[in-house]
């Protein structure tokens, strides 16, 4: 997973702030994704989850952008 | 020279169509007769119902009871038919994927839960239910899916204009003012000037503005520089401008702190300790107890997640962050620890 954020500050914000409402769909979805994987999750969706309006559409962005990875993982195989 | 096959063909062909039509209509929503012949009739043209069409729509009802099991109701009080259920005209169907996508969506937005906004949504997964074989309803209605998108009620409602603003600052990156009611200010809003980076919700619904304060009128607690989560809903709507200050390429570097806390074996021994803060690591200890270091700027929030611990978290560092805790343990006690008697033998 690439990290588009270069701003060592504004990474450190942009996780600091989603991290929370991750964590919860993370425990709340099953995921079982430990803190590395979560931070990736966050820095692949945060382009999309700029555009969230409501902690509901987080939520689903985070969903969508958890399941695509997960497809791409398993496309790509072992 | 006539042609009694083909013309029943065509007959045929057209009652079908006209009776397909009905049924589409009918899903859009409980509609008059008249609102039905109309619908029919601006679809077939002249192939539509004749003047007098009531009989040959009442024709229409029983053959779409009778041969494709379909239900549709007069409702007397309204005027309106309503269809129940498609019966052999339920076309829809979907693989397991999506069934399971449906249950998701479906324990997501559960019938009579009250939320406005979603209205819709509900309006839509009936719809698309019905148009499933029943089978595949029942299927659906057996499904409890683990996964739901959690709803949050009774968050105050975020101005879209305030909204749109902080967004369109963010975006411009340029300086943003506005009054700001904080929990420390008790019925006078302070101006805020501050440098916007973006808009970031939590599990209990509330949006915030990540932000750093450049200046605030008149001065209070906060310190300048300071990254700061603005509740969205507590900014005063009609106040936000959007300065003409560009902000710099790099953001204000924000104080960092290192924490680091243990919790108890109650709350780790599953190791399934959950990472709130950014860079977290985690050690788990022989005794199930677990140790927690990670990299945070906002004390303030770091100590409303950890309470969520109770007293099965203990913070080590930084000084800063133990002061906080430190300060609720004494709010706590002055609320409850005079109450607290303990219980002596024998009472």
């Amino acid at each position: 997973m690439s990290d588009p954020i270069e701003d060592p500050g504004q990474r450190q914000r942009l996780l600091e702030g989603w991290l929370p409402l991750a964590q919860e769909a993370n425990q709340g979805y099953g995921w079982e994704l430990d803190a590395a994987a979560l931070e990736g999750l966050i820095i692949s969706a945060a382009p999309a989850l700029g555009l969230a309006r409501s902690s509901f559409e987080a939520y689903a962005i985070l969903w969508g952008v958890y399941s695509r990875l997960r497809r791409d993982d398993l496309n790509r195989g072992p | 020279m006539s042609h009694p096959t083909g013309g029943t063909k065509r007959s045929s062909w057209l009652t079908f169509r006209r009776r397909l039509l009905l049924v589409r209509t009918l899903l859009r929503g409980p509609a008059t007769s008249a609102e039905l012949v109309a619908r029919i009739n601006e679809e077939l043209g002249e192939q539509g119902y004749p003047a007098a069409a009531a009989a040959a729509l009442k024709h229409d009802f029983d053959a779409l009871k009778g041969e494709y099991g379909c239900q549709i109701r007069y409702d007397r009080r309204v005027r309106h038919y309503v269809l129940d259920d498609l019966g052999e005209l339920a076309l829809l169907d979907l693989p397991d994927t999506c069934m399971e996508a449906l249950a998701f969506l479906d324990a997501s937005f559960p019938s009579g839960s009250g939320l406005p906004d979603h209205a819709h949504v509900r309006a839509l997964l009936e719809r698309v239910q019905l148009l499933l074989p029943p089978a595949r309803q029942a299927q659906l209605r057996r499904q409890r899916p683990a996964l739901r998108l959690p709803m949050n009620t009774g968050v105050r409602p975020i101005d879209p204009q305030v909204l749109t603003l902080v967004k369109r600052a963010c975006e411009q990156r340029r300086e943003l003012a506005f009054d700001y009611l904080s929990t420390f200010d008790f019925d006078t809003p302070r101006r805020h000037r501050v440098a916007p980076y973006g808009v970031v919700f939590r599990p209990e619904g509330h949006g915030y503005l990540d932000a750093t304060l450049l200046e605030v009128k008149p001065r209070g607690g906060e310190t300048i520089h300071a990254a700061i989560d603005y509740r969205l809903d507590r900014i005063v709507p009609g106040t936000v401008e959007i300065l003409p200050a560009a902000l710099p390429p790099e953001r204000i570097p924000a104080p960092r702190y290192h924490i680091r806390y243990t919790l108890a074996p109650q709350i780790a021994r599953r190791r399934d300790v959950a990472s709130y803060f950014p860079d977290t690591r985690i050690a788990y200890h022989a005794d199930g107890s677990a140790t927690v270091t990670a990299t945070v700027t906002n004390l303030w929030q770091t100590r409303q997640i950890l309470l969520r611990y109770g007293d099965g978290c203990v913070v080590q560092a930084p000084p800063e962050l133990i002061e906080l805790f430190v300060q609720t343990a004494r709010g706590l006690n002055a609320i409850y620890g005079a109450r607290h008697e303990p219980e002596r033998p024998g009472e």
